[in-house]
Parts: structure tokens; C-alpha cells; sequence
């Protein structure tokens, strides 16, 4: 069961990576078209911001759902024992 | 297939003389540090036995031959093998620094952010990486200024999960083994024949390094070889496959880093993530304050031995590999 949770963790990590840039590389051109500003140096900036905003976001996503796995799994392991780990 | 017969013939004899030159000089140098005074405990033993610290630098010393014998063998590509050597000399040199002399915790990735400066140098990147299913991405300004930390990142990522007997030299040679299959693939000699001699390098020191070690990599070899998988990945082209294949270490990392919430080294940190049982076994510290790092977050189910999360490790490395290796067939989506 152990290594199969970490593994779903590690196969999530890798598929979210692979998928995210591609959401968001995608999200990010929808949103803010070449055409959006005549000056292309100030699209791509927002773009870089808009992206670093979206992969922040994405990662808190991330260790939230790594937490949510350690204390639940921590929990579940000193249950019904007399002292803690 | 697209390496025509001499090149995988080069390739191989490189792979080769990484092996034998860091199998053979593991030893002497061992015994050197150790008559130095230059030695690390091991931690997770009940005996606490002492280890030579350091001996990375036979994996540099492998690395550095086979590149002059790839550099021989595929004249072409001299400057390529020229950045990886110098990425990896830089990266060593800033170890060997941290090791005789500890660096804080702020300063060592910026220093090591230096090791990029070759790879910048001489060129050797191309600043359209591949991205899965949206192609080559434009990052002319961006790139240059990202490689340093891809570099930094890469090396400390590396270097985060040097914890158990072997975790990091078998964990690594698995992951060189998928990024030398892909740049194979791809039609890459010069960076195949560096990606196979760090895996033959990094083979040779697990045999020493493995459950119970021998020697210890010391920061020196672990920043080294992180350093030179990164610039293997912008070398090769292939920065997303190397992430992804690097999933494992970049989990460590992240999940140190967010649960201490800043730049940390081990000996900086108090709470121990993982705390050794009177029978031998390791398990997870129930301390909020430890961070949540990828051996405990394995030991959250319960105790296990040093060898067993070893192989749990390598087996989600394996899983990355495989999958970055999937990563490189992906196509463009249009």
C-alpha cells in the first residue's frame, strides 16, 4: 500500500508537470494575445508573471495534498499505540 | 536509432573507462581521507561507524577522463564536452569548499549557480526548450538568465537526497541511464557518451556507497554530479525529460524547503526528519516543526530498514525515468 500511495504521488508530480506547463503555456496565450499590447517586450512579461502565478499556485495544490497524506498516514500508523512515534 | 555504428562503439568505450577510472581510484582515496582525519558518521547505524567523507572526488576524477577520451573519440563536439567538464569542475570545487569549510545555507546555491557560466560561455544551449505538447517555447532573454538557477536547482536537489547508504548514487544512475536512452533517441552522441559515463561513474561508486557504505559521496561529489545532470539536460536539449525523471529529488527538495519555509542545511536544522529505533529501523520524527522530506514522508506509514526505503526509492526513480522517457514521445499539440 506504501509504495503504491508514493507511487500515485510520484506518477501525479510527473503528469502535473508535464500537463501544467502545457495548461498553462495555453491559459496564458488565451488570456494575453500578441495583439493584447503593441510593445511584445510587455506581453511577455505579463506572460513570465501570469505563469509564475499559476505554477505558485499549482505547487501550494501540490503540498497541500503531500500534507494531507503525511498526518493522515502518520495518524493511521501510532493509532492504538501507547506512545506516540 | 540514429547513432550510426562508430559513435555507439565511442559511446560504450567511454561509459567503460568512466566505470573502471572511478572504481579504481575509489579505494586509494578512501584510504587517504581516512589516514586524513576526513571522515563522516553514519547516522542511521546503532554502531554510528565512521565513514571517508569526500569520495565523490573519484566520480569527478572518472567524469574528467572519460570526457578527454569522448573528446577524442567525437572530435566535433569539443565545446560540449568542455561546458559539462566545467559545470562539473566548478560544482566540485564549490563542495569540496563546503566540505572543508561549511557554507551557509544561502550562499552555497548561489555559488553554485556559478557552474552554468561554462555552458553560458561557450554557447552550448539553445534557448527553444522542448515543452510537452506545446513544442519549442521562444526563451532567447529568459533562458540565459534562468540557467544559473536550473544549475543551483539541480545540484542542491541532488544533493538533499544524499541521505541513506546508496539513495542518491542508484537513485542517479537510473535516471542516467533513462536521459542517455533519450538523447540516443534523439540522435545525440556527444551528450549519450556523457550521460552513459555518468551513469558508469555513479555505478561504480554505488557498489562502495550501497547499504553498508564504505565511503560517502561528501558535498563535493553530490553537487558535482547534480550540477553536471543539469547541464547535461540544457546540453542535450532535453530540460523538460531530465525534470520530470528528477521528480523524486525535486519532491525531496520541494517539500524540505515548504515545510521549513526558507533555504536550510541538514546540520541547520534541529528537528530531525528521521529518528533511528533501538532495533535498527528508521521512522518518521512526529515533530510538527522536522521537515517533511521524502524519507519521511515513506516512514509515515511505519518503521522500515535503511535498505528497504533504499529500494522503495529506486523504484520510484525507476517510475520517473520511465516516464520521462515517455515524456520525449509526446508530440506537439496544435
Amino acid at each position: 500500500m506504501r509504495a503504491a500511495a508514493l507511487a500515485g504521488l510520484v506518477v501525479f508530480v510527473c503528469l502535473s508537470m508535464i500537463f501544467g506547463t502545457f495548461v498553462i503555456v495555453r491559459f496564458v496565450m488565451f488570456i494575453l494575445p500578441s495583439s493584447l499590447t503593441p510593445l511584445i517586450m510587455v506581453t511577455d512579461v505579463l506572460r513570465v508573471i501570469v505563469a509564475v502565478v499559476l505554477a505558485y499556485v499549482y505547487l501550494r495544490v501540490w503540498k497541500m495534498i503531500t500534507d494531507w497524506y503525511f498526518w493522515r498516514s502518520v495518524r493511521s500508523s501510532t493509532r492504538g499505540k501507547d506512545e506516540p512515534l | 536509432m540514429v547513432l550510426d555504428f562508430y559513435s555507439s562503439a565511442a559511446i560504450l568505450i567511454v561509459s567503460v573507462v568512466a566505470f573502471l577510472a572511478t572504481y579504481a581510484t575509489i579505494p586509494m582515496f578512501a584510504s587517504w581521507l581516512k589516514r586524513r582525519g576526513m571522515f563522516g558518521i553514519d547516522v542511521h547505524k546503532l554502531d554510528r561507524p565512521k565513514i571517508p567523507e569526500m569520495c565523490g572526488i573519484s566520480v569527478i576524477l572518472g567524469l574528467c577522463v572519460a570526457g578527454l577520451v569522448s573528446a577524442g573519440l567525437l572530435a566535433d563536439h569539443f565545446r560540449e564536452i568542455a561546458a559539462f567538464l566545467g559545470t562539473l569542475l566548478i560544482a566540485g570545487t564549490i563542495g569540496a569548499i563546503d566540505d572543508l569549510r561549511p557554507l551557509s545555507s544561502k550562499l552555497k546555491p548561489v555559488l553554485t549557480g556559478l557552474a552554468a557560466v561554462p555552458i553560458l560561455l561557450l554557447g552550448t544551449y539553445d534557448p527553444h526548450p522542448f515543452l510537452p505538447l506545446v513544442g519549442a517555447a521562444r526563451l532567447t532573454i529568459l533562458y540565459p538568465l534562468l540557467l544559473p538557477i536550473a544549475i543551483a536547482v539541480s545540484a542542491n536537489a541532488v544533493n538533499m537526497l544524499d541521505v541513506f547508504n546508496g539513495s542518491m548514487s542508484g537513485t542517479l544512475t537510473i535516471v542516467s541511464l533513462a536521459l542517455a536512452l533519450v538523447l540516443a533517441l534523439s540522435g545525440n552522441p556527444t551528450a549519450t557518451s556523457l550521460a552513459l559515463a555518468l551513469a558508469g561513474s555513479l555505478l561504480a561508486f554505488y557498489l562502495f556507497n550501497r547499504y553498508p557504505a564504505r565511503v560517502f559521496w561528501g558535498d563535493t561529489g553530490t553537487l558535482a554530479v547534480g550540477a553536471a545532470v543539469g547541464a547535461l539536460s540544457v546540453i542535450g536539449r532535453i530540460e523538460v525529460v531530465t525534470i520530470v525523471a528528477l521528480a523524486p529529488y525535486i519532491m525531496n527538495a520541494f517539500y524540505g524547503l515548504a515545510s521549513i519555509g526558507k533555504l536550510y542545511e541538514r546540520r541547520e536544522v534541529k528537528s530531525r526528519p528521521v529518528r533511528l529505533r533501538k532495533d535498527g529501523a528508521l521512522e518518521a520524527a512526529a515533530d510538527k516543526n522536522a521537515p517533511v522530506t521524502i524519507a519521511r514522508l515513506i516512514l509515515a506509514e511505519g518503521p522500515m530498514r535503511e535498505q528497504q526505503i533504499v529500494h522503495l526509492l529506486m523504484m520510484l526513480t525507476a517510475l520517473s525515468s520511465v516516464l520521462a522517457i515517455l515524456t520525449f514521445f509526446i508530440p506537439e499539440v496544435r
